[in-house]
């Protein structure tokens, strides 16, 4: 086999990372309306307000379900503008309880929930939680047996009226395989020791992303009309805690198009903290980085 | 042509070769998306070139060479590729993902305009001419980009098989 074809095959493998088209055209839609909701607003004043109106209904509808939707119920946190977000957020009420598979991770991010397990520093077994309907060719419901599953490394399905769950694994199993992996899913939420232990957040900021490692955290926030945003707007934040000896490793300065362009750090223990902000949110972001505090 | 019905047609293969030039599933979603958006706000023109495939091939891949976001890769840490947690060194028969998986890894550390190059050719086998537009460059810094990034995974290939 020749170099070229090598490549030719590790591109094609790159493939399986492409996004559920569906996905993507909700969101490029939900962009669009807003879009033409603040083209409207700028007509006269009075349609002005009825705009921020919208974007902030759209805002709810949309990407204002806090993570706790797809947590464990003790974490449901009241989604108003005086609500106390908790964080870091609950982990998940979800999980694979089974002791060959390793958890890796687990992440949150509204409408969103994902674990990555691992076996042998070899398979990967991921396991996400979406808010919605799944897509038309997922199951109907968590199947319980080998004959639902055509492709038993990688299987869809609604598992309640608005959630629906993907699981994909590298490891080479059959469909037996996975209906025994897929019946060890529970609702026991997974425990990770991860650093950050609080942090305070800025007025108006909700929780976008969040991510829970044994030595990182990964935070990132937004203000709640925005929250839903992509790429993050420029009032949001990014936070980043990790060891230290891992950090240090974005040394490159940032592009004018970079919406978080002002980075800031500070070490804390064996961790570094370092956060991103636009630069008029410099001062805020300094005041939130001074606000964490770790486990260890 | 209207943009829904544009949307419905292409999006498969866009989102897939989004992914490819990505590496990165968040990522390849929200260049996709932001060029949905600007393909609708200019849809006139889109559906006037030529070849609105191609346009929009080069919406995405100006989005990705501009896209420069480091807490947004530390961000999609938890989404990423699966196949990232394959052991480099397993024994066969998974040598042979493991050598795809290496090189997805070496393919990442091109420049953004290499691996736009690369993919271009080599996945979705474009000539100099369309990813020189696709780019909006010169041919010759087509081909310049591609023999530099093969030459580049070529000598990291051969690096990374004598460490292991």
């Amino acid at each position: 086999m020749t170099d070229l074809e090598q490549l030719r095959r590790a591109l094609r493998a790159q493939e399986s990372l492409a996004p559920d088209p569906g996905d993507v055209l909700t969101g490029a839609t939900r962009r669009i309306r807003r879009r033409r909701t603040a083209g409207v607003a700028a007509v006269t004043l009075t349609v002005a307000a009825l705009g921020v109106g919208a974007v902030g209904v759209l805002g709810r509808d949309s990407a204002l379900v806090p993570p706790a939707t797809l947590g464990s119920s003790s974490s449901a946190a009241p989604d108003g503008p005086s609500a106390t977000e908790k964080v870091p957020p609950a982990a998940p009420a979800v999980s694979l309880e089974d002791g060959s598979w390793d958890l890796l991770m687990w992440a949150v991010q509204p409408h969103f929930a994902a674990l990555h397990y691992g076996q042998g520093h070899q398979y990967a077994f991921e396991i996400d939680v979406r808010d919605g309907t799944a897509p038309r060719s997922a199951l109907a419901a968590k199947p319980s047996n080998a004959g639902q599953i055509p492709d038993p490394q990688s299987v869809r399905w609604q598992d309640g009226p608005d959630r629906w769950i993907w699981v994909r694994t590298t490891k080479p199993v059959t469909a037996a395989d996975m209906v025994t992996l897929l019946a060890k899913i529970g609702t026991k939420p997974p425990v990770i020791e991860s650093p950050l232990k609080s942090v305070q957040l800025p007025d108006g900021q909700k929780v976008r992303t969040f991510t829970s490692e044994p030595d990182t955290n990964t935070l990132a926030l937004c203000p709640a009309p925005v929250l839903g945003k992509v790429p993050l707007d420029s009032g949001c934040f990014s936070l980043f805690v990790s060891l230290t000896s891992r950090a240090g490793t974005a040394s490159d300065s940032p592009s004018p198009q970079d919406p978080l362009p002002a980075r800031q750090r500070r070490t804390l223990g064996a961790y570094t903290l370092e956060i991103n902000s636009s630069h008029a949110n410099a001062q805020a972001a300094r005041t939130l980085l001074n606000s964490v505090q770790l486990n260890r | 042509m209207q943009f829904e019905e544009f949307a419905r047609e292409h999006l498969p293969s866009l989102v897939r070769f989004a992914a490819v030039l990505t590496g990165d599933r968040e990522l390849a979603q929200d260049v996709v998306q932001d060029a949905l958006v600007r393909a609708h706000q200019r849809w006139r023109r889109v559906a006037a070139a030529d070849r609105p495939e191609l346009y929009m091939r080069k919406i995405i891949v100006n989005g990705y060479l501009s896209w420069r976001r480091r807490w947004y890769q530390r961000s999609v840490y938890a989404t990423a590729d699966v196949t990232r947690f394959r052991e480099p060194t397993a024994p066969d028969p998974a040598w042979r993902i493991a050598d795809a998986d290496q090189l997805a890894g070496l393919l990442a550390r091109l420049s953004r305009a290499q691996r736009a190059s690369i993919v271009l050719r080599f996945y979705e086998d474009r000539d100099d001419d369309e990813i020189a537009a696709v780019l909006g460059c010169a041919s010759g810094t087509v081909r310049s980009h591609i023999s530099r990034g093969l030459s580049a995974l070529r000598v990291q290939l051969k690096e990374g098989k004598e460490s292991v």
